[in-house]
């Protein structure tokens, strides 16, 4: 229903897992959920219609957003997490080797303010082997913030385009990041981020390190970068609990709550798939 | 003074002022204490500044309210805000005294795990010093008004585990007081709360409650307390009303408040009970030589009668179809000085003599004379109209009008009643009484109601069945005048009648003649 629902292919990868055609996934009745957030799930930016199911990533963003007012609020887990239910590794798994960062970046009209070159130098003293950098295709596209990172000797990758408003939408997007993600050992960022805890239940070794940079006129909304690095302190630094982390991820991403394909087409008001339904979910 | 931040904080969450202990009685608890207090969940400024603490430690979930209470307490040096779920409160026992006053249920946050209701307590006896002591609120669940709550969609606040889910969450004061004591910690008093266990304005020891002497005084307290203000499935006055009776009220209570000590403690006296009228509080206790006190907020101690509540004392007698002692009751009320006071404000003696409750201000407005004014007094009767009139709406809302005659209203009622009482001053009320928005009275009246409806259209019935008899016998009568005329007698008769009419009119028009002046 609403167009950040395809987001990053969300609904295209819901509706593979539903047993549908991923290239055209119908209309999703309620607001999925985006993107892992310290509010209510939603992003503020976006229209609400109250009666409109949420559809959220985990019980604790459901908490919040119960105690904010927000009533018809589901937890299904991420789309991540349902991709990975069905994705198995390869086998034998793919030699992993190195880092994959992501460094902090603004969204569509969104700039942020910070020193790339300092962190560069932060991932150089941290990083033991061959870095790669994933860039939103906003800074991707930026000759002068690609260059800083090229000239580093680091690899350069952008997953894609998001999408918005159903343009420039590469329903693939969670399938680069997560091919990118099982190539690296280890996934890091200078800012507690989805990337973070996909990449770590992906199977990296997390870490949170570095400048966290700002977005310009950025607001401290629900206590801010301030409070996720005090909630979430077992996750910051160059070295991270392994075990900590994935149950962080777990119960971030919802990985633990996923419904059943016929659940969610139920959900999300999709057509039944008839006598070939899918198998049922499959444990993350 | 700054907010310390301890986890589990919650930046967009305040708590909603009818959630937060508060209220005069609370405020009168005898809680200064040496050293240092520790105030966990929500709790009014206004409340705490009248406990008149010492040192004060909050911990609050939401940062809104933490930010509050820190603006509040800037001035204080020996004060601090700590901000998160109540888990993340680390540290020594180093509290002489921690109240908890509205309870364990909103100390935990959205963003932690939900804490069963024993590991909330541990966590706070962990702070407490030995000998230090705990005053802790526990809501009832199955309380007078939680039972009486109509269905309601579910607040902002139960995001997580409702109480009713937690089995380490005691059922009773008994199990409370039992946990407590596992837990290392005797209660040195316990009270019933009502009428809400977050603002109460009446606070009863077990003592009370089980003393039959004092029943009519817990009995018009209660009713006082439970004046139904918003949506209710019944009016919990007549209800309240028998679990007193059937010394039910303790564990019927909206909840308990227990004062406890970890280990040994100097022995302390608390009142048996508290009770606010508005802003004042009454205390009461057992005296050694005077029986029960009240001890009034000026410091005067008056001696509690053992006495019946004259608004149960009246209902019994009219459920008992005894309308002499229902008149004589009813003649000494509203014939005496305390005619303006409700009928649940006034305490009955064995000897029949009537005392104003201690559920009232300390100075009603009562007239100085025992006697009944010879007229109507513009300022006393309206109030005594009234005091009657709420009685007799009473008396149908509780099932007890049928010593009259059917169909008779609240107004009817009153008007009887005073007849009844020798009562001439009693004006009608103007408007009728504003209905309680409680579903039984009112699906009671609509039964009543509709028990009349059908009564009077039988009565319409009958009354026309009547009417069409006597239309018949009627034309019947008409048929035999018309057919005796036709005979000769009636003939002759007629005539005669005619001759007799027109001589009169003819003596009548002579007389008129004779008197020129008219």
């Amino acid at each position: 229903m609403h167009h950040a629902n395809h987001y990053y292919g969300h609904s295209h990868v819901l509706a593979r897992y539903c047993g549908l055609d991923q290239e055209s996934p119908p209309g999703i009745r309620g607001y999925l959920q985006h993107g892992w957030n310290i509010g209510d799930g939603l992003a503020p930016d976006h229209e609400f219609t109250p009666g409109i199911p949420l559809f959220l990533w985990s019980e604790r963003t459901r908490r919040r957003a119960w105690s904010m007012g927000r009533r018809q609020a589901y937890v299904i887990g991420a789309p991540w997490a349902y991709l990975l239910a069905g994705s198995p590794p390869a086998a034998p798994p793919e030699e992993r080797e190195g880092t994959i960062f992501y460094p902090f970046h603004g969204w569509e009209g969104q700039h942020v303010v910070g020193d790339h070159g300092r962190l560069i130098d932060e991932i150089r003293d941290t990083e033991e082997g061959p870095v790669t950098v994933c860039l939103y295709w906003q800074e991707y596209r930026t000759p002068a913030v690609r260059r800083h990172y090229e000239r580093a000797g680091f690899r350069v990758v952008c997953h894609g385009y998001r999408g918005g408003w159903w343009k420039d939408l590469d329903p693939y997007f969670l399938q680069h990041q997560l091919a990118e993600q099982r190539r690296h050992k280890r996934v890091a960022s200078n800012r507690l981020c989805s990337a973070i805890f996909y990449g770590t239940l992906a199977g990296c070794e997390p870490a949170v390190y570095g400048d966290p940079m700002r977005l310009r006129g950025e607001k401290s909304a629900f206590g801010g970068q301030n409070r996720i690095e005090r909630q979430w302190a077992e996750l910051h630094g160059p070295r991270v609990d392994p075990a900590a982390a994935r149950a962080a991820a777990v119960e971030e991403l919802g990985s633990d709550r996923l419904c059943t394909p016929a659940e969610l087409r139920r959900l999300f008001h999709w057509p039944d798939t008839g006598p070939h339904t899918p198998p049922e979910r499959q444990t993350s | 003074m700054n907010t310390r931040l301890i986890g589990g904080e919650m930046p967009h969450w305040s708590e909603p002022v009818e959630s937060r202990a508060r209220g005069p009685v609370l405020g009168a608890l005898p809680a200064a204490a040496p050293g240092r207090t520790l105030i966990a969940g929500p709790h009014d400024p206004g409340l705490v500044d009248r406990l008149a603490l010492g040192a004060l430690t909050f911990v609050v979930r939401g940062l809104p309210d933490a930010e509050a209470l820190a603006r509040h307490y800037e001035h204080r040096i020996d004060a601090e805000v700590l901000c998160g779920d109540l888990q993340k409160l680390a540290g020594d026992p180093s509290y002489d005294q921690i109240l908890v006053l509205n309870g364990l249920d909103r100390t935990g946050s959205t963003e932690t795990a939900d804490q069963a209701w024993s590991a909330s307590l541990a966590r706070l006896l962990s702070l407490l010093r030995p000998g230090g002591r705990l005053v802790l609120g526990l809501p009832n669940l199955v309380g007078l008004p939680a039972l009486l709550t109509p269905p309601a969609p579910p607040s902002d606040a139960e995001w997580g585990t409702l109480p009713e889910d937690d089995p380490t969450r005691p059922a009773s004061l008994e199990r409370l007081v039992a946990t407590l004591r596992d837990s290392g910690v005797e209660t040195t008093a316990t009270y019933a709360a009502y009428p809400s266990p977050t603002a109460p304005t009446v606070l009863l020891s077990e003592r009370i409650l089980g003393d039959p002497e004092l029943r009519g005084f817990t009995q018009s307290v209660l009713r006082r307390a439970l004046v139904p203000e918003s949506p209710m499935l019944a009016d919990p006055r007549p209800i309240v009303a028998r679990l007193v009776r059937q010394e039910r009220a303790s564990s019927l209570a909206p909840g308990w408040l227990v004062v406890a000590t970890l280990g040994w403690s100097p022995a302390e006296r608390y009142p048996d009970a508290l009770v606010a009228t508005g802003d004042e509080v009454h205390r009461v206790d057992r005296d050694g030589t005077l029986g029960w006190v009240r001890t009034t907020p000026s410091g005067g101690v008056k001696p509690i009668p053992s006495a019946a509540c004259l608004h149960d004392a009246l209902l019994s007698a009219s459920r008992r179809h005894d309308v002499p002692e229902f008149r004589t009751l009813l003649t000494a009320w509203q014939t005496g000085r305390l005619s303006t006071l409700p009928a649940d404000a006034v305490l009955l003696t064995p000897d029949g003599t009537l005392h104003p409750s201690p559920a009232l201000p300390s100075s009603p407005a009562l007239p100085s004379s025992p006697a009944l004014p010879s007229s109507p007094d513009p300022s006393a009767t309206p109030s005594s109209s009234e005091a009657l009139h709420r009685f007799a709406a009473a008396l149908f809302d509780e099932g007890a009008a049928h010593l009259w005659p059917s169909p008779a209203d609240p107004a009817e009622v009153t008007a009887l009643l005073a007849e009844m009482a020798g009562r001439t001053d009693v004006t009608p009320p103007a408007t009728p009484l504003e209905p309680l928005p409680t579903a039984r009275e009112t699906a009671a009246a609509r039964d009543r109601l509709t028990i009349e409806l059908s009564e009077a259209r039988a009565q319409i019935a009958w009354y026309e069945r009547r009417l069409v008899q006597r239309d018949a016998e009627l034309v019947r009568a008409n048929r035999v005048i018309g057919a005796l005329k036709a005979t000769t007698t009636g003939r002759a008769a007629t005539v005669v009648f005619g001759s007799l009419r027109t001589g009169k009119r003819v003596a009548r028009a002579a007389l008129r003649r004779l008197r020129p002046d008219e």
